[in-house]
């Protein structure tokens, strides 16, 4: 699933992007550039599902990927499928990455399966009375919540326990086994420590970006399945408790976000908030790209908005390079990107 | 306090009926107001001695420790144990933890610092506002030049006692000799503190010291301790790279549950490896010394070292989590001609050669003077090409000069110059000190006569004698460990159904098992 996710954004940024951009991607790094890149490319979902990623180990895996002439990379870093790669993604038969929906839910998920996991291990241990426990998870956070949680159910225990089992077992079954396996040989309770990804990769002959991928698919798989019926799934369903649905991703630009609804301009904001005005600029990027119904019209008129929009699909390009020099410097590159963020995603093909 | 009613709160708070190896003479003192070095072996429970103290005196205990693993380890086991009351603070808190948690420091019976810490002023602010009883300083080895894990940061301490109103200090290490605990009371300015030392030779541990001609030997040797019977065993290595390869070759020579753990592992991973080996579900920990620091598990059988630490001390420290059940254990000591200039490297990488500082200093000058932004220590370590631990000995020596204040300070070139000889002057001899330490390493290693003598002889006037074989020179070889009854690690291989099921409690299991 990693290579298909990879080839599939490789496909997608069309050469206009190095592979660093593509780890940017996959690790979630809150930059105005890679949010954007996200949404342009409508690649979004992907965003942030390898939070444990490391550079070498994309690059070994690229490596990989040129070495058996599925993707081409010029000297500049920038990556394009050959045609054994287009076929590649034409002909996939393994299990598709479905449920990703990383640039709206990376955070929230991260939490919900921090809080499944100490649940579990919590539940299971107090059920038969061991008190003497050291947590899987370190987040101070999800241990408060989890200790909150306690003490709302340490009264009927055996029962929680039941259920969350029942409804493990069901919302498993719905997965392939090896996901199914992969998640539940990772999962610590009871008697039994969860194993590492090293050992999950070795145990099913996998890559350890593999075992990652989809355990990470996994965790998106609970999340969706428990937010569309609550009431199916209600013991792990509270795990998504004070989840927002909303929307912008950094707590800084959120603020940010919070005075231009008050109508203050990008340079009393900088003022303001003692920021450099491309930092606002990129806030306003970041809320363009992530808050629904975002208007840019303070920033840009309707039919500048189509001069630049018209272009981008002329010159069949994202990169603002190309734009910025089509219009000889007409518009700043804050007003291109702005445009771009704010443009609807385009239908996501893989082939 | 009576010594009965110490017993009760021992078994109120921690379950036990009696106290350990020197934890009640210790705790006797610290309840008079005395102050205590105390030296007591790995294992027998140091932390103890001021957790107890703790629960009982109405104000707060502080306890400095330098490794923040350690510190939340210990944390995590006493709010296991439900003791609530206590706190780690670090710098991976984010600031609205923090803050919270300062505000109500006050509340906290039990609170763990780094020392970097203690040096935050806010930290020291809201300290300073409440009422210290006891002051503790856990792994004090840190704060001597002679000792093995010298820290800058320790010999700031005394002044931090000062500062948080003089409580009773209570400094504790597994591994001092007499020369680091006369040190360890001068630099805390406390020279009529009570040192209570007790012998830390482990008479339920045989020692095994075997040269190899080559890696591939090692190994072979491993594979045939391993193979000969299962039982919780950790190799130390020297890096990381060399515990996953190792592990890896093992993984295919011996029918065993091994892993590997270092510090470059993504947390949980880390954790669960841990916990693994404490939970019988591993036979064998391929590890740096990353490993074991508050790992409290009982039943390790065997230590090999599949490289040899840089001084006797840290060797002590790491066979010391062997054999806390009491029962025989062994330690395994590989060595092949090859590996001498290993500990070379960790002292290169640790300090600074003397002959380099002027160029350092020069360079340093120069970044200082031609940089209108200010470089925090991680950019100047770079660009000095130093390590962490390099940069710390240079800014921690440029501070006692008044040329660094937070940044360094340019005003008088002549100054850096005298400067950069004196601390030339201090790293010569420091220098002399660790190539002291690793010829003591090597030769031990060499020793003709008995290795248990010679192994505690800078620590102890004499050793007892042991209750099991005592060492390769006294006729011991590994075959000849005694073993109760071979210890396996569980395997779980159901499918995940069965797993799932195992894991819940849920009964319906045993038909696929």
């Amino acid at each position: 699933m990693f290579l298909y996710i990879l080839l599939a954004c490789i496909n997608q940024m069309k050469r206009e992007r190095t592979i660093s951009g593509i780890f940017h991607l996959l690790k979630g790094k809150r930059s105005a550039q890679t949010l954007q890149d996200a949404r342009v490319y409508g690649i979004d979902r992907f965003f942030g599902i390898c939070p444990s990623l490391s550079k070498p180990k994309l690059a070994a895996i690229i490596q990989e990927a040129a070495d058996n002439e599925l993707i081409l990379i010029e000297k500049d870093q920038f990556a394009s499928l050959t045609k054994d790669g287009v076929d590649y993604l034409a002909t996939y038969q393994g299990s598709r990455p479905e449920y990703f929906s990383g640039m709206s839910d990376a955070a929230n998920v991260q939490i919900f399966e921090g809080r499944l996991r100490l649940l579990v291990q919590t539940v299971t241990n107090l059920s038969v009375n061991n008190r003497a426990f050291l947590p899987i998870i370190e987040q101070p956070t999800i241990q408060q919540w989890v200790k909150q949680h306690y003490s709302r159910i340490k009264e009927n225990m055996k029962e929680v326990e039941e259920q969350l089992y029942k409804e493990l077992a069901n919302l498993l079954g719905q997965r392939t086994e090896v996901e199914a396996a992969l998640f539940t040989s990772r999962l610590t309770g009871g008697r039994i420590i969860g194993e590492t990804r090293e050992q999950l990769a070795r145990d099913h002959n996998l890559s350890e970006q593999e075992v990652d991928i989809l355990l990470s698919h996994v965790s998106y798989f609970l999340y969706e399945q428990c937010r569309i019926s609550r009431s199916h799934y209600p013991a792990i369903a509270t795990c998504l408790e004070g989840l927002s649905s909303s929307s912008l991703i950094t707590h800084s630009a959120k603020r940010t976000y919070q005075f231009l609804e008050k109508g203050f301009t990008l340079e009393s904001i900088a003022a303001i908030r003692k920021l450099k005005l491309s930092t606002i600029q990129d806030h306003v990027i970041e809320a363009a790209l992530v808050v629904p119904d975002f208007s840019i019209r303070p920033f840009i008129n309707e039919e500048h908005e189509q001069a630049i929009l018209a272009s981008a699909s002329r010159l069949q390009t994202r990169r603002l390079k190309r734009i910025f020099e089509s219009f000889q410097g007409q518009f700043s590159y804050f007003e291109l990107r702005l445009v771009l963020a704010a443009a609807k995603k385009e239908p996501m093909s893989y082939a | 306090m009576r010594n009965l009613d110490l017993k009760e709160k021992l078994y109120k708070h921690f379950g036990y009926r009696q106290f350990r190896q020197g934890q009640e003479e210790i705790i006797g003192k610290i309840l008079e107001g005395r102050d205590v070095l105390g030296i007591l072996p790995t294992g027998v429970g140091k932390s103890l001695c001021f957790q107890l103290p703790a629960l009982l005196f109405s104000g707060s205990t502080v306890v400095v420790s330098p490794l923040i693993s350690l510190m939340v380890d210990q944390v995590k086991q006493m709010k296991a144990g439900g003791l609530k009351s206590v706190i780690a603070i670090n710098s991976f808190m984010d600031y609205k933890e923090k803050r919270k948690v300062l505000e109500q420091l006050d509340q906290y019976s039990l609170i763990y610092l780094s020392p970097e810490m203690l040096q935050n002023k806010s930290v020291m602010y809201h300290l300073t506002k409440m009422h210290v009883d006891l002051f503790v300083i856990d792994e004090a080895h840190c704060i001597s030049q002679w000792g093995h894990e010298f820290r800058t940061d320790y010999l700031k301490l005394s002044h931090s006692i000062k500062q948080v109103g003089n409580p009773v200090v209570l400094a504790l290490s597994a591994t001092a000799t007499p020369e680091v605990q006369t040190d360890i009371k001068e630099q805390l300015a406390r020279p009529e503190m009570d040192a209570v030392v007790y012998p830390m030779d482990k008479v339920n541990m045989s020692f095994a010291i075997e040269e190899t001609a080559s890696h591939e030997e090692k190994l072979e040797r491993i594979t045939q301790v391993l193979s000969h019977n299962k039982s919780p065993t950790m190799i130390y290595f020297s890096s990381r790279m060399w515990a996953e390869r190792i592990s890896e070759e093992l993984k295919s020579r011996v029918d065993q549950r091994i892993a590997f753990y270092h510090g470059g592992m993504e947390q949980m991973d880390r954790l669960l490896v841990q916990q693994q080996f404490m939970n019988d579900q591993l036979d064998v920990i391929c590890c740096t010394s990353a490993f074991g620091m508050g790992v409290d598990k009982s039943n390790i059988r065997r230590v090999i070292h599949y490289h040899f630490p840089s001084e006797l001390e840290s060797f002590i420290q790491e066979i010391g989590r062997a054999g806390r059940d009491g029962k025989p254990c062994a330690s395994l000591m590989l060595y092949t001609p090859g590996d001498y200039h290993l500990p070379q490297m960790f002292i290169e990488n640790e300090l600074v050669k003397p002959e380099d500082v002027e160029g350092i200093l020069h360079s340093l000058y120069d970044i200082v003077d031609s940089q209108d932004s200010i470089l925090n220590d991680e950019e100047i370590a770079e660009e000095l090409k130093l390590s962490e631990t390099q940069w710390n000995f240079i800014k921690y020596q440029l501070e006692q000069e008044k040329l660094v204040n937070h940044h360094p300070n340019i005003t008088d070139k002549h100054e850096w110059t005298r400067t950069a000889e004196k601390i030339r002057w201090i790293l010569q001899n420091r220098w002399k000190y660790k190539n002291r330490k690793l010829q003591e390493m090597v030769s031990w290693l060499h020793h003709p006569d008995c290795k248990r003598k010679k192994l505690y002889s800078p620590f102890q006037p004499e050793t007892r004698t042991p209750e099991v074989a005592c060492c390769s020179n006294c006729g011991f070889r590994m075959e000849d460990m005694k073993l109760d009854s071979e210890a396996s690690s569980v395997r779980f291989t159901d499918d995940w159904r069965s797993r799932l099921a195992k894991i819940f409690h849920q009964g319906d299991y045993h038909a696929t098992d």
